[in-house]
């Protein structure tokens, strides 16, 4: 277990260094820089000379980019032009909420999903595994722009339900004990500001679990149908075994395995969804965070947002492959 | 034994054993569903097998053996296999009993074993757990009770340290000892008939030796019938007491085990054991069994084997095939059977 742990974390130090080097390239083709595009209109050339060379915006790429890798060895990720402030520290102020929101919608789309499937798969080729093909089809079809959209245009506008923009009402909140505002409203005991905050996460966590739906529950069907048909299956049928028990004890375990596979695949499709479900939101997470830098093409802020992201999937992967270990003793013997 | 025919209907009463049969089987045949088609796979099959013995049905992939054993404990739902005729289990109809009251014989008085010992067990589940699981279906042993029991039954099957195997996870053990605690787990309940579908034949032939030993000591020693479903002739030679040969779901020969494969009288039997190494001559070539056994979809009247047989004439294609008696135990489905 350490081993796979040392190994994952090593395994991470080129792919920061890849996908650092090409925002920083992908920036660089980008028209426009972030001394032109902070500045206001009416700023002179010098100025903005002066600045590109305040910034070192003015020296060539890869001295920019080496810089950059220096900082990061002292975990200093520079300071964002537009914000003044500490990349780090913007990061850490943003970072719970872009996690919170992935927890409730990765959760939600578990919840609702993983049962989903199963039901389509203990009744293949009847109605309600029709009605569960239609549901996962529509997920996976509906871009969660869009379903984020016409979510805020029916909770929102319509039935003015949910709020459409925002983590708590202006003027609300609880002490940071976790970062996570539902969390923390509990800890503080305040159980309205932990409702109030379960309606701000709705629509956002919404939308991300929608997108989910589809592919965990047509895996989990597959999964469950796969793992129905396994041998063992029979053998604790002529044990005398009752059909729920089978499911429960000897079904189900091995039909985690590639669910919690699907899931782990899904956890990118999470994190990039969840960039623009923040914008749609204005969900104060790194998302939109991410947004604005990118839009002033702020070096520092971007690289920085960017590699937190890299981090947060090698993190969750790594919980994935921990949970496999878990679930699977084959995975175990060998001391690796 | 006896083998169903149209000239004389099975009644279970020319059994060649005096005993009351463990299961019979009459005029046993078995449909498979294909949405609102069903494909008969077994076409009237009558057997019994006495209280301790052990009988041997053999036939080709596709022959149907391994549907008439999942059949008797209704493994299939309903829904996938269709029974018809009566299997009968110490005189109780299996195919009229409601499904919880099949439920508690299954594990219980009758157990089986399956082919695949690499994958008939849980992978994710300890070995004395899935032997437990059934203990707990079918005994009111206590827990400690329950953890003794398992280490009787593995030292039973002849692991030397039963304790330390059953908290061992299948993929930890070879695939003899895989099967060993298959064994151990068919009988946690001491039943009175034993499935055997092919159990060694994903084996090693010292395992498979060593498999099929632990097997008849324990029947010798509980008392136990044993259905063994088999190809492996030699296997069957040397532990079967009565033998059923089928092909292409019809029951062609049956009878003691000295009759069937010592002396066999139907053409089927014949090149089956021609077949089989180390009956050879020494110098003539091996034969194997011209085309091959037809589908259950292209089944015609008369004899299905007359297509390969080399005795086969106009009369083979046009009647139902009489079962022959040949002795009061031994019968063979064939026009021509020599004896």
């Amino acid at each position: 277990m350490l081993h796979l742990i040392t190994t994952r974390l090593l395994g991470a130090i080129p792919v920061l260094l890849l996908v650092t080097m090409a925002i920083f390239g992908l920036l660089r083709l980008a028209p426009g820089d972030a001394a032109e595009l902070l500045l206001p209109d009416d700023a002179t050339e010098e100025q903005i000379a002066e600045t590109r060379e305040a910034w070192g915006l003015d020296r060539p790429i890869w001295a920019q980019y080496g810089q950059f890798i220096g900082n990061l060895a002292r975990f200093d990720l520079g300071e964002s032009y537009r914000y003044r402030a500490p990349v780090f520290e913007l990061i850490g102020e943003r970072l719970p909420a872009t996690l919170e929101l992935s927890f409730y919608a990765l959760v939600m789309a578990i919840v609702i999903a993983v049962p989903l499937g199963m039901i389509a798969a203990l009744n293949k080729g009847k109605i309600i595994d029709a009605i569960v093909s239609v549901i996962s089809i529509s997920g996976v079809s509906a871009p969660s722009f869009w379903v984020g959209i016409l979510l805020v245009l029916f909770f929102s506008g319509y039935l003015n339900l949910f709020p459409s923009s925002g983590r708590l009402p202006y003027g609300v909140s609880v002490p940071s004990v976790t970062g996570f505002v539902t969390f923390d409203a509990l800890i503080a005991g305040s159980f309205d500001t932990f409702l109030q905050a379960l309606k701000y996460l709705a629509l956002p966590a919404l939308t991300l679990t929608l997108a989910m739906i589809g592919i965990i529950s047509r895996i989990t069907r597959a999964a469950v149908i796969d793992a129905g048909q396994e041998e063992h299956v029979f053998t604790a049928v002529a044990k005398g075994m009752k059909r729920g028990t089978i499911v429960r004890r000897h079904l189900m375990p091995n039909a985690a395995i590639p669910i919690v596979t699907i899931i782990g695949l899904e956890l990118g499709a999470l994190i990039s969804g969840s960039i623009i479900v923040e914008v749609v939101f204005s969900w104060p997470g790194i998302g939109t965070l991410l947004f604005q830098a990118i839009s002033v093409r702020d070096m520092p802020l971007t690289t920085g947002a960017v590699a937190s992201y890299t981090i947060l999937f090698i993190a969750l992967n790594l919980l994935i492959d921990i949970f496999y270990v878990l679930i699977d003793p084959r995975l175990r013997g060998h001391k690796a | 034994m006896t083998l169903s025919s149209d000239t004389r209907p099975a009644d279970g009463t020319i059994a060649g054993q005096n005993a009351a049969p463990v299961l019979s089987a009459r005029n046993l045949s078995l449909y498979i569903r294909e949405g609102r088609n069903r494909i008969r796979i077994v076409s009237d099959v009558s057997f019994e097998i006495a209280a301790g013995e052990f009988f041997a049905l053999v036939g080709e992939s596709g022959s149907g053996k391994t549907m008439i054993a999942r059949s008797i404990m209704r493994l299939l739902p309903a829904s996938m296999l269709e029974i018809e005729g009566d299997l009968e289990f110490c005189g109780k109809s299996l195919t009229s009993l409601p499904e919880n009251r099949m439920r508690a014989l299954r594990g219980g008085a009758i157990s089986m074993i399956f082919q695949e010992p690499m994958t008939s067990l849980d992978p994710l589940m300890p070995v004395g757990r899935q032997i437990e699981e059934t203990l707990e279906l079918h005994s009111d042993l206590n827990r400690r009770q329950r953890a003794e029991r398992i280490e009787t039954l593995l030292t039973d099957v002849r692991f030397a340290e039963p304790a330390k195997v059953a908290a061992m996870f299948p993929h930890e053990l070879s695939g003899g000892m895989r099967q060993r605690a298959m064994i151990a787990m068919a009988l946690a309940n001491n039943p009175q008939l034993l499935i055997a579908d092919e159990p060694t034949t994903a084996l090693d032939v010292t395992i498979q030796r060593e498999v099929m030993e632990i097997i008849q000591r324990l029947r010798r020693k509980y008392g136990l019938s044993v259905l063994f479903i088999s190809h492996d002739l030699s296997l069957v030679h040397q532990y079967a007491e009565r033998v059923g040969v089928l092909y292409g779901g019809v029951l062609m020969e049956a009878g003691p085990e000295r009759d069937v494969i010592g002396r066999s009288a139907h053409p089927y039997t014949q090149a089956l054991l021609n077949c089989a190494p180390g009956r050879r001559v020494a110098g003539e070539r091996r034969r194997g069994i011209g085309g091959t056994v037809p589908s259950p979809r292209d089944w015609a009247p008369g004899c299905r084997f007359r297509d390969r047989c080399e005795r086969a004439d106009a009369a083979c294609a046009n009647s139902e095939i009489p079962v022959k008696d040949l002795s009061p135990e031994w019968r063979a489905k064939c026009l021509r059977p020599t004896e």
